[in-house]
């Protein structure tokens, strides 16, 4: 297929024809494209504005950044301490030089303000202009060549308005106070009222009442200043009545100034340290500056102590009549109660009068023969009886504890031996005293306790005597031993008793066991003792105390601290000897258990008891079938008689042998080895006894029959072998095996002899 | 000038020499002419778009070398 197609011309002439228009040459130019140029032209004229404004805002910003450096530069607040300041020192040198550098321009600034001022009204303001003025001090205060600045002085509106102005200088007023002030401390110090009457005539004038009081203290009286304006006159009038100096200068010039020259020669710089300005931070060498401490005064309180004893000493030395003592007033503020004190040193005085005046050379013999006395009662005590003398107290309390428990052993041993002789029928008079005297002694005891205890003792004491008597005697004639008559008393009967078997003295426990209780009982009563010997002490220690409370030397601070060592003393002692109490101190106890029926429960059941209890179950009823079936066992055997079989075979055959009117039974009779049948219902079959004693137990006679039928029934058994039971007959057996034949005729014997061996094994 | 290729697809291709701003009459003159058919008989197409006789070529957004359809009805 081909394409068709027209030349430019072709169509041209065509167009023509068809009445159109020639064909454009070229390439067609839309309205498109030229917007699209416009918008390209656009764009980049805005982009070329935008490169612009970047520049400069560029160099805008380095601009600023150049500005912001030269503003920072420098040092920082960290880099600075790194430098030449590093040092606080340096640092405050330089602050220092910076302060006085603008203190320097201010003071400048300042000095040359006030010159201007100054230079303003001296212009105005001369000499003239003062005179009239009146100046508070003399003529004479002011010296030659000094400067003083003086001041209006200070005044209320009307005191003004009366005297009008007053030009003082302020540190001569205050010198002037002050001398004032130190002249009035000075009056006042001495005594104002002397205690005479002749004020009128010593002073030549009566004073007024209270008349130190009359001069108030600021008040300047006499003060005559002068007036500036007329100084030549006042002046020249003071130096005419003042003497040797008014001559001076009377005298001319020449003399004023050789006075003047002596001042100036003996002149003192009156240039001082320029109060140092306070500041924040000091230089090390400023900072050195110490402080002076201030001396006390000591107050001497020491004179009065040696006054006392210089008064002591004279006490001593020579006791002449008591004159008082000079007293000082000023010494008397020291000493708050002197009347206390001298009562004190008074009543020492008192005390060694006494004992010097009572150590005369008779008091002493009767001091010794006194002694004697007692020692002599000391042996009395020895012979018979118990003293309680001052002394053994005052040993009891040396050592209680050492002395107590020695003491209250023999005191038991003597009781007790006494007690024997009571028992022996042979009581001593003298004996009876004696027990009397103690408990006499021990008035505050329990009494029933005691004599328990005591009865006791004695009783052990006896069977031990008993116990060593008999052996003695065991030792010299064992072969005939003599028997302890009853007659002689309870311990001979026990002994008696003893040595026939019908008392048993008891197992070594039960024997411990009464020791034990023996001593608990002991224990006991010796507590007992020491409780009343201790209420006995603490009475008479508060007696003492009440005694010695009445005394008026005895201080109240005094018996505080005796009391407290009393108290300590006696806890101390009580602790003691509750100490040596419990060092064997052995409580007797034993367990026991018992069921609800009141049987001895071992420790086993007990346990089981218990853990029953605890967990609130008991056991099954099989098991408590069980056990009340042991129990009731236990219970038949101990019922059981001791002379019988249970079955009571011995009485049996003790009515066998009555019936019989024999000694002897007969168990089986002749060849027929059979028992009678009129024996065989009393008698156990087979089993033969012959003797005539009884046969302890059960077990005892069955082995006893099982023997005699061996020996009795062997040589008739051999015909039954199959019958036989026993294993003891196995010889017989062999022997069975060959005579088979004399089995017939053997027949009822061995029927008989087979029941018979069934009984004795029920039996057994 | 533009040049358009109208193919009736029985065997008639004709290249057309035309201004932008020709109607589409002007296009359907000169194709006749060039092909020796009767102008009114002829439809041009593109798609389903019917080119109508009194719209400029540049309106329809007929550019240079563009393919039309060729009908006869």
């Amino acid at each position: 297929m081909s394409e068709i197609s027209a030349t430019i011309e072709q169509t041209n002439a065509l167009r023509a024809k068809l009445g159109l228009k020639p064909l454009k040459e070229g390439p067609e130019t839309s309205s498109s494209q030229i917007a699209e140029d416009n918008l390209r032209r656009q764009r980049e004229e805005e982009a070329q504005k935008a490169r612009d404004e970047a520049v400069k805002r560029n160099i805008a910003k380095a601009r600023n950044k150049r500005a912001l450096n030269k503003v920072v530069a420098g040092k920082g607040l960290g880099e600075a301490s790194d430098d030449d300041a590093d040092d606080v020192y340096k640092w405050t040198m330089k602050s220092r030089v910076k302060e006085k550098e603008r203190q320097a321009a201010e003071a400048a600034r300042k000095e040359k303000e006030l010159q201007e001022m100054d230079d303003a009204y001296q212009a105005e303001y001369g000499e003239d202009q003062l005179s009239g003025l009146r100046v508070g001090h003399d003529m004479s205060d002011f010296l030659e060549g000094e400067e003083r600045i003086l001041t209006l002085k200070d005044s209320t509106i009307l005191e003004n308005e009366e005297e009008g102005d007053e030009l003082i200088n302020i540190q001569m007023s205050e010198q002037q106070r002050l001398e004032k002030n130190l002249e009035n401390k000075k009056k006042k110090n001495r005594p104002v009222y002397s205690g005479f009457d002749d004020d009128e005539f010593v002073l030549g004038k009566k004073k007024n009442i209270l008349s130190q009081y009359d001069e108030v203290l600021g008040t300047e009286s006499g003060n005559d200043g002068f007036v500036i304006g007329k100084i030549s006159r006042p002046q020249r009038g003071a130096e005419g009545i003042s003497g040797s100096e008014s001559q001076h200068s009377g005298g001319g010039p020449s003399a004023k100034e050789i006075m003047n020259q002596k001042l100036k020669e003996s002149a003192i710089a009156l240039t001082y340290n320029k109060t140092q300005q306070a500041q924040d931070y000091y230089t090390k060498d400023e900072a050195e500056i110490t402080f002076k401490k201030s001396k006390k005064k000591k107050k001497s309180r020491s004179r009065k102590t040696d006054n006392w004893e210089e008064e002591e000493n004279q006490d001593e030395n020579a006791m002449e009549v008591e004159r008082p003592e000079p007293v000082d007033i000023s010494e008397l503020n020291f000493v708050d109660d002197e009347d206390l004190q001298a009562s004190l040193s008074k009543a020492r005085r008192l005390a060694t009068k006494k004992t010097v005046k009572t150590l005369t050379p008779e008091q002493i013999a009767k001091n010794l023969a006194e002694s004697k006395g007692m020692e002599v009662d000391d042996d009395d005590i020895q012979k018979g009886g118990l003293v309680i003398s001052d002394v053994s107290e005052f040993v009891s309390n040396l050592s209680s504890s050492a002395v107590q428990i020695p003491s209250a052993r023999p005191a038991q041993a003597a009781r007790a031996r006494e007690r024997s002789a009571e028992a022996a029928g042979v009581s001593t008079p003298a004996a009876e005293e004696e027990t009397k005297e103690e408990e006499e002694q021990e008035g505050v005891d329990n009494a029933r306790s005691r004599t328990r205890a005591e009865s006791e003792a004695a009783e052990d004491e006896d069977i031990a005597m008993k116990e060593s008597n008999t052996e003695a005697q065991s030792s010299v004639d064992k072969i005939l031993d003599d028997e302890p008559l009853v007659s002689k008393g309870m311990g001979s009967t026990l002994a008696l008793l003893k040595q026939k078997g019908a008392y048993d003295a008891g197992s070594l426990e039960q024997a411990e066991r009464a020791k034990t209780q023996a001593e608990r009982a002991k224990w006991l009563a010796d507590q007992k003792l020491r409780e009343a010997k201790l209420a006995r002490e603490l009475l008479r220690d508060k007696a003492r105390d009440k005694e010695k409370s009445k005394d008026k030397n005895y201080s109240i601070r005094d018996r505080e601290r005796d009391r407290e060592y009393e108290n300590q003393r006696r806890e101390q002692q009580l602790l003691d000897e509750r100490e040596a109490r419990m060092k064997n101190y052995k409580p007797d106890i034993k367990l026991e258990y018992f069921d609800e029926s009141g049987n001895r429960l071992d420790t086993k059941q007990a346990f089981r008891q218990l853990s029953h209890a605890f967990h609130g179950k008991t056991s099954g009823k099989m098991k408590t079938e069980k056990r009340m079936k042991k129990l009731e066992d236990e219970r038949r055997l101990m019922g059981m008689s001791s002379t019988d079989t249970p079955l009571n075979m011995v009485s049996a055959f003790q009515e066998r042998q009555k019936a019989a009117g024999s000694a002897h039974i007969v168990l089986a009779t002749g060849n027929r080895n059979a028992v009678p049948s009129s024996l065989a219902s009393t008698t156990i079959g087979g089993t033969v006894s012959t003797t005539a004693t009884g046969y302890r137990s059960g077990t005892t006679s069955v082995a006893n029959t099982t023997t005699h039928q061996s020996t009795f029934a062997a040589p008739n058994q051999g015909a039954q072998p199959s019958m036989s039971i026993s294993g003891v007959h196995a010889p017989n057996r062999e022997k069975v095996t060959f005579g088979l034949k004399r089995k017939a005729d053997s027949a009822t014997g061995a029927t008989q002899d087979e029941s018979a061996a069934k009984k004795t094994r029920s039996d057994a | 000038m533009i040049e358009v290729i109208c193919n009736d697809r029985l065997g008639k291709k004709v290249r057309v020499k035309c201004n932008g701003d020709d109607t589409v009459g002007d296009l359907k003159k000169l194709i006749a002419a060039q092909t020796g058919t009767n102008w009114e008989k002829i439809v041009l197409k593109k798609w389903y778009t019917v080119y109508k006789d009194h719209i400029t070529l540049e309106d329809y957004e007929i550019h240079d070398g563009m393919n039309l359809e060729l009908y006869y009805n």
